[in-house]
């Protein structure tokens, strides 16, 4: 593996019966790196970052995150991840949603207080965190995933389409979120369709197709001319994949 | 170490508040108060005292809801989190998946030790408000129930990991159930079956958890004492390997397999049922199947309920066990005291000179299994409820001829334990009223009447003449209306009456 990668996929295949859902990807992200993650529905984006989380295992080729096997419980205690969709204990509150994953994450109870206050604030969530989570609208429940993603101050920060849902005001203060990371030097690795957003926010952006990633690279890369740039990236690299 | 105790804290939490917040003991706690709050108002034919039945049937709930609670909250640990998706942030979270299953599984066994705990002390409370007390049985059927709850739930856990939750639940209710209430008599049962279902059988005997072991129900109700202690760390032993992840797994295959057998035996014996033979006469003299399927279910109920009754005569022990199914009163002999026929062979006097008599480990074979039953569920002495302590009974002779006011039986069984155990001659006389009322002229229960009225000659004569010659007439229409001749009850009823009748005439005479 390239030593220091905070994430290094290697020629990584995953079969689900006769579907091909990943084809032979590599991808190395480098921390202090926020990449994108961009494709067709069922490019095999989500069954990528549940590779890189160690809950799937691929087929074949192997997987380091943080230079060590995401299988390993103590190498996932950098790791943040924030999964598709969720629907959080519906009896419990945000904050008691944080406070158990708090104590899963084996932080002590002091810390999660304080992690806890900090975040519901960061994602907006401080005034309804007495309110039963299946009072939650889906955007809310996506902030509490945030949340809960964010607790354990992770190096890695894994998303599968973290802008799902959020309002345009959510969407500009989560990216300010994610560019402060970034200055902390965490790494942040998301898959999105939106984007705009990940124009914004991208060191690099990956696109797949059918289980294979057909672009790799800079979105500056490629001449900038303005805000359609990444589309009109998206559009062309998927058509040339054809 | 730190880190594994802080993630099981959680995980108990999060048990806890589900169980709590999901209001089910709640909604069992209502249950059980408005079965138990009109029950514990009883007055069978208007006996005061009896408070056996009311701990009986309390520990029935308990043992109930506690079920209900292990099954829910065992199967409630993982299928959710699939369904909402939420199994992939906590996989993803530093926890091995070994000890999240393990952290998972202490967590909802401690939050059902909290709805178990919260339905114990109301329960002792309810018996402390009746001035009852407890002994020293009380705190080890406390902790064999809880480990019981532990078994469960780590049944219905590993269920809830194989097949949908509908089927876990059933089937893990089933198998438990079933262990609890026949587990003991599966050797018995399996003697009386073709080779390979009595295989089939044994099989399930041995491996299925046997929720039986955990019972001391009987030793609570009935005062036994306490479980030898060997016996009770055995029990606890069993509890603690029968969860084990190594042999859990066993455990389930003979759930499926009894499952299996369940199905094949009930199956051929149903259709032979439904192939009528001598169980259908009712209906094709023209009453309606469901009237005949009722009437047969009242009538099995208010047997078993006079059953019952016997079992508290015997201080709890079920005599009847040693042969199952058959129940067949020539075995009976001696030691039978029930119904007035009987007690004409001398049992007019004392019930309680035939103490000991019964051996109370007839029923067990000499498996294991057998050894820690007959330790659990028998006790070391056998005792007659005599006296006054004889109220006991009256509830399920209440129960019973409220079930089926014509089970004459239960009329007369309760009348005697009121007459001759009790003497409570008001007692006595208001039982006989009672089922005169439901079953005018029957002859047996007017012989009762008349002899709580003779009362061994010294009571009210003329009235005890009046009952026995009404008895007299009342066989007689009965016979002249075309009954059968060869009736023992009417055949018996008559002889009585005209007994009695004989010695007040003497009497009389000699006068
Ligand atoms: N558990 C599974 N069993 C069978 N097939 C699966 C499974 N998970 C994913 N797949 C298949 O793998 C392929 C990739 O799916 P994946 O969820 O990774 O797509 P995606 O890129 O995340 O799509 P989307 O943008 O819609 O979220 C799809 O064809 C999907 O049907
Ligand atoms: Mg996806």
């Amino acid at each position: 593996m390239k030593s220091g990668s905070a994430v290094d996929i290697d020629s990584v295949s995953r079969s689900f019966g006769s579907v091909k859902a990943v084809d032979g990807l590599s991808l190395a992200l480098a921390p202090g790196e926020i990449v994108g993650f961009l494709g067709t529905n069922g490019a095999g984006k989500t069954t990528t970052i549940k590779m890189t989380l160690g809950l799937l295992a691929p087929t074949s080729g192997t997987v380091k995150v943080l230079g060590g096997d995401p299988s390993d419980p103590r190498v996932r205690s950098h790791i943040g991840y924030m999964p598709e969709v969720a629907t959080y204990y519906p009896y419990l509150d945000a904050r008691e949603l944080l406070s158990f994953y708090g104590g899963i994450c084996g932080l002590d109870a002091k810390t999660v207080r304080r992690r806890t206050d900090e975040l519901l604030d960061a994602v907006g969530l401080a005034d309804a965190a007495k309110r039963p989570l299946k009072t939650y609208s889906k955007g809310m429940l996506q902030r509490a995933g945030i949340a809960q993603a964010l607790l354990n101050d992770p190096d890695l920060l894994v998303l599968d389409e973290p802008f799902t849902g959020l309002d345009p005001l959510a969407r500009i203060h989560f990216r300010e979120l994610l560019l402060d990371l970034k200055r902390r030097g965490k790494t942040v690795f998301f898959s999105s369709h939106e984007l705009g957003e990940t124009e914004l926010l991208c060191d690099r952006v990956a696109i797949m197709k059918k289980g294979h990633c057909v672009y790799q690279g800079p979105v500056r890369d490629l001449a900038g001319d303005g805000a359609a740039n990444l589309e009109r990236l998206f559009l062309k690299t998927l058509e040339e994949a054809k | 170490m730190k880190l594994f105790l802080r993630q099981v804290r959680s995980l108990v939490k999060l048990s806890f508040l589900e169980l709590w917040r999901r209001n089910d003991v709640f909604a069992l706690l209502l249950l059980g108060l408005a079965l138990m709050v009109p029950l514990s108002m009883a007055t069978p034919f208007g006996a005061a005292g009896a408070s056996r039945y009311l701990d009986e049937m309390a520990l029935l709930l308990v043992w109930g809801f506690s079920l209900f609670i292990a099954l829910g909250a065992g199967q409630r640990l993982f299928p959710p989190e699939f369904e909402s998706r939420t199994i992939y942030p906590l996989l993803a979270k530093p926890i091995s998946r070994g000890r999240l299953l393990v952290g998972k599984y202490i967590g909802a066994v401690a939050a059902a030790w909290s709805a178990l705990a919260f339905f114990y002390v109301l329960f002792v409370a309810s018996v402390l408000l009746r001035g009852g007390a407890f002994a020293a049985e009380l705190p080890q059927a406390i902790v064999l129930h809880f480990a019981f709850v532990a078994l469960a739930v780590a049944v219905s856990l590993l269920g809830s990991l194989l097949v949908t939750a509908s089927a876990n639940l059933s089937l893990s209710a089933i198998v438990l159930v079933g262990m609890f209430f026949f587990g003991r008599q599966l050797p018995e049962y399996a003697e009386g079956l073709n080779p390979a279902l009595a295989w089939v059988v044994k099989a399930v005997y041995a491996v299925a958890p046997h929720a039986e072991f955990f019972d001391m129900r009987q030793r609570l109700v009935h005062g036994w004492g306490a479980v030898d202690g060997i016996v009770f760390s055995v029990v606890l032993l069993y509890a603690r390997r029968a969860r084990s992840p190594q042999e859990a797994p066993v455990r389930l295959g003979a759930t499926a397999l009894a499952a299996a057998a369940f199905a094949a035996l009930a199956v051929p014996s149903a259709m032979r049922q439904l192939r009528g033979g001598d169980a259908m006469p009712q209906v094709v003299k023209g009453e309606g199947a469901l009237a005949v399927a009722f009437g047969d279910a009242r009538g099995t109920i208010s047997r078993a309920l006079v059953h019952k009754a016997d079992t508290y005569y015997h201080g709890g022990i079920d005599v009847d066990c040693d042969h199952l199914g058959s129940h067949n009163h020539d075995e009976h002999g001696e030691g039978d005291h029930h119904v007035c026929h009987e007690c004409e062979h001398g049992h007019d006097d004392d019930l309680d000179d035939h103490d000991g008599e019964h051996e109370g480990k007839h029923c067990f074979s000499d498996d294991p299994w057998a050894w820690i039953n007959e330790h659990v569920r028998a006790p070391e002495i056998h005792r007659h409820l005599a006296g006054a302590e004889s109220v006991e009974m009256m509830p399920w002779f209440w129960a019973s001829v409220k079930a089926d006011p014509h089970n004459i039986d239960a009329w007369t069984t309760a009348w005697f334990i009121a007459d001759s155990s009790m003497k409570d001659k008001a007692l006595a006389l208001r039982v006989v009223s009672e089922g005169l009322g439901r079953n005018p002229d029957d002859p047996e229960l007017l012989v009762c009447r008349g002899r709580t009225f003779y009362d061994r000659g010294r009571g009210d004569i003329a009235a005890a003449r009046k009952a026995f010659s009404a008895a007299v007439e009342a066989a007689d229409r009965i016979l002249r209306a075309g009954g059968d001749p060869a009736d023992e009850r009417i055949i018996w009823a008559r002889r009585f009456a005209t007994a009695y009748l004989d010695r007040i005439e003497k009497k009389a005479d000699s006068r």
